[in-house]
């Protein structure tokens, strides 16, 4: 469903990603693990045709993004790191505009309500200003959306970063829960121990390079975080 | 599932775009604020506009008023004298004063008829001849002079009056700027502009759907001020002619602002900081309002220096004090010619002033210095003119001096509606002079009934259907410019660097 071939980023001399290999089937989440400045939002970016690959292409459903940005763009979902929403809306309105625009259909108030609802959102919260809203609420409306539109592959660039526990571990059991229904997932993530628990491969990056993909299964979480700082340290 | 089966109906992204632009718009107070203030400018412009034009109408109709009121004293005065009985105006009986049936005495005030959007442009207006001094000895070039001195009032002149054009021109695109220089940066800077990037549709559609939604926003309620102020300072027009010039207004406004959105939409297409596209639109607005029409005047007076009036009017007088001096020689040459019926003085043989051949030196002695003069004031004009046409030539280097053209022709404040007062003067000039100028050469008196006939002024409509079309041309060509240009950057703009 994801997918990459020799995806290669450069800015000025300094490559940001270099010739990067990947492809995540349906069903499959995968967690990209890296140092600050490892290439994580990178990957990320080019996959959404934010920016434009220096060489190499980005695959969606077998549709190269940066040919066909607003066809591949109706399979795919992203949560950042900061939902950013309209803060004078309500989430409610916020998903109904975004939703709307991303299916070209107008879901009904109940529909929206319980999207929202089985996004996790508190109850009551629906009908009040984005503006008033904690990250963890953002970013329940954010998955909200990835809902409604139905996507068959999810974007998450350090999704869980500064959520309590608590709000961590529930966005944890949505991801496992969408990626039962089939949907691909690449989140990129400092999150060891998230990244073990919902993974199902975990990909180690360096400096542009994709230094080791395992599975996650595979691993414990001790020698996970021992593999990584050996990755990191040489 | 194919890629084509997912694609959406476009008209419906527009109309959820435009819903959302709207819902957003409407929770912006200080976008109410801003339309207050326009309103009030709006309404005070034209207020200020309509005091301006009633004094100017109030002058051109009670000059005509009191020169109507001079016709017919004389006419009363005649009739008595016609009578025999000038006694009963306390004169010697019998007596009967040859300035009263002279033909030189009438006069005539043709005026300037304002159009009905004249209101818009007293900066313009201010400057232009209103009002003719006529009489039959009174030279043609000098038939605006009272005119001039009136109007030329240098306070004025330095400070310039807050007219609708002015507000339209220079402070409507601060208020579209205001609300249009962040279209996309806002969302940019905000981040919501990355949700709206990940969704299957085009930038340039989101970009639309602003623009149309800013058009909305502002244009409507702008407009609609500025129909209802002139509603209520012009008066619902009255004529087919007045609706197609308020349509032609609306259309000149709508042109002009659409010409400021797109200016914003494509100096966003960087994805630049909104206080960078702020700085920028900000230089445009100076550049095109200001710095542009400037450097052109210094252009045009450079390449064409105006004729100096001051110059001229020593040089008229030159001319005309020698051709006053020919003056004896001018009668006894006209009575060569006209032998069979010489003009002399009075029935006393006297030369008096008010002898047939007194009044017949006073035309010949004008007409003489008219002809005189004719080549300098000729070529004096012919300058002014083609300076005048220059400047108005390069008002297409700015769609600001366009837009202001359109709307000063609009308001019958422009280059050609003088010239066409002025020419339509003179064309009355020749009528009146054809009416009068046989009776002073066949040495022959006026009499009260003569005074009924004198032809009468028509000021005729004015013509400018195609100097609008290129006004508005001037606006629309940088528009389609940056449509284009627009709407390629929004075809490969990325949200991230
Ligand atoms: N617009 C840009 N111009 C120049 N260099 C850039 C730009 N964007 C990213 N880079 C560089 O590309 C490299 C990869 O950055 P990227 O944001 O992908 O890292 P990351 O893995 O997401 O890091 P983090 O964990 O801090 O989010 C970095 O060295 C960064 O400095
Ligand atoms: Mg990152």
């Amino acid at each position: 469903m994801l997918q990459t071939k020799a995806l290669t980023k450069k800015y000025g001399d300094q490559t940001a990603l270099d010739s990067l290999d990947l492809e995540i089937a349906p069903g499959e989440i995968f967690c990209l693990l890296g140092a600050n400045g490892a290439g994580k939002t990178t990957t990320i970016n080019l996959f959404l045709d934010f920016i434009e690959p220096t060489s190499g292409a980005a695959l969606i459903n077998g549709l190269d993004v940066h040919q066909n940005g607003l066809a591949t763009k109706q399979f795919v979902a992203y949560i950042p790191e900061q939902v950013t929403l309209y803060r004078n809306l309500t989430g409610l309105e916020n998903l109904r505009f975004f939703a709307s625009l991303a299916t070209g259909e107008d879901f009904g108030m109940t529909k929206l309500r319980s999207i929202l609802k089985s996004a996790g959102l508190p109850d009551g919260a629906a009908e009040k200003r984005v503006g008033t809203y904690s990250k963890g609420m953002r970013q329940k409306v954010g998955i909200a959306i990835a809902m409604a539109k139905d996507a068959k592959a999810l974007l998450l660039d350090e999704p869980t970063s500064g959520l309590d526990p608590k709000a961590s571990n529930e966005f944890s059991e949505l991801l496992t829960r969408l990626s039962g229904e089939g949907v691909a997932i690449l989140m990129a993530t400092h999150d060891l121990f998230r990244a073990r628990e919902t993974g199902t491969r975990i990909g180690i990056m360096r400096a542009g390079k994709l230094r080791q993909t395992l599975r996650a299964s595979e691993i414990g979480h001790a020698d996970l975080e021992a593999l990584y700082l050996e990755h990191m340290r040489d | 599932m194919s890629a084509s089966t997912h694609r959406m109906a476009p008209p419906k992204t527009l109309s959820i775009l435009l819903r959302h632009e709207r819902r957003m718009a409407l929770a912006d107070r200080s976008l109410l604020i801003a339309l207050a203030i326009f309103a009030a400018a709006t309404l005070y412009a034209l207020a200020s506009g309509a005091a301006w034009l009633r004094g100017r109408e109030a002058d051109v109709a009670l000059a005509a008023a009191q020169s109507k009121q001079r016709t017919a004293d004389f006419q009363t005065d005649l009739r008595i004298y016609e009578a025999g009985q000038g006694a009963t105006l306390g004169e010697k009986p019998g007596w009967y004063p040859g300035w009263i049936k002279s033909p030189l005495a009438p006069d005539a005030r043709p005026g300037l008829a304002s159009l009905p959007l004249a209101l818009m442009a007293s900066n313009a207006g201010e400057v232009q001849p209103a009002l003719a001094t006529m009489r039959v000895a009174t030279s043609r070039y000098a038939l605006f002079d009272d005119a001039r001195a009136s109007t030329q009032n240098p306070a004025t002149l330095a400070v310039g009056r807050f007219d609708l054009v002015f507000l339209l021109t220079a402070v409507l695109p601060l208020l579209l700027l205001a609300f249009s220089h962040n279209l996309l940066s806002s969302e940019l800077e905000q981040g919501t502009l990355a949700l709206v990037a990940v969704q299957p549709v085009a930038m340039t559609r989101v970009v639309l759907a602003k623009l149309l939604s800013r058009a909305a926003v502002l244009l409507l309620p702008a407009l609609s001020v500025i129909v209802v102020g002139l509603l209520l300072f012009a008066g619902v027009p009255a004529s087919a002619a007045a609706w197609r010039d308020l349509g032609a207004l609306l259309l000149m406004i709508v042109s002009y602002s659409l010409f400021w959105l797109l200016l914003s939409a494509w100096v966003n297409v960087r994805g630049r900081s909104s206080s960078s596209n702020a700085l920028r639109l900000g230089g445009w607005w100076l550049a095109l309002v200001l710095v542009i029409p400037s450097l052109l005047n210094l252009l045009v007076l450079g390449l064409q220096p105006p004729p100096d009036r001051a110059e001229l009017t020593n040089r008229l007088r030159a001319t005309v004090v020698n051709a006053r001096n020919g003056g004896k020689n001018l009668v006894s040459d006209f009575n060569l010619q006209h032998a069979e019926q010489p003009i002399r003085g009075d029935a006393n043989g006297r030369d008096n002033f008010d002898s047939p051949k007194a009044i017949l030196k006073s035309w010949l002695v004008a007409q003489a210095s008219e002809a005189a003069v004719a080549p300098i004031a000729d070529a004096f004009e012919r300058r002014l003119s083609a300076q005048q046409r220059l400047a108005e030539r390069l008002r297409f280097l700015s769609p600001a001096l366009s837009f202001q053209s359109a709307l000063n022709r609009l308001a019958g404040a422009d280059r050609s509606r003088t010239e066409q007062f002025i020419a339509a003067v003179r064309d009355y000039q020749a009528a009146f002079r054809g009416y009068f100028v046989p009776k002073i050469e066949a040495g022959a008196s006026m009499t009260a009934d003569d005074l009924d006939r004198i032809p009468a002024f028509v000021m005729p409509a004015p013509r400018r259907g195609s100097a609008l079309i290129a006004d508005w041309l001037g606006l629309a060509w940088p528009s389609v410019l940056l449509a284009l240009l627009a709407a390629r950057g929004f075809r490969r703009f990325r949200v991230g660097k």
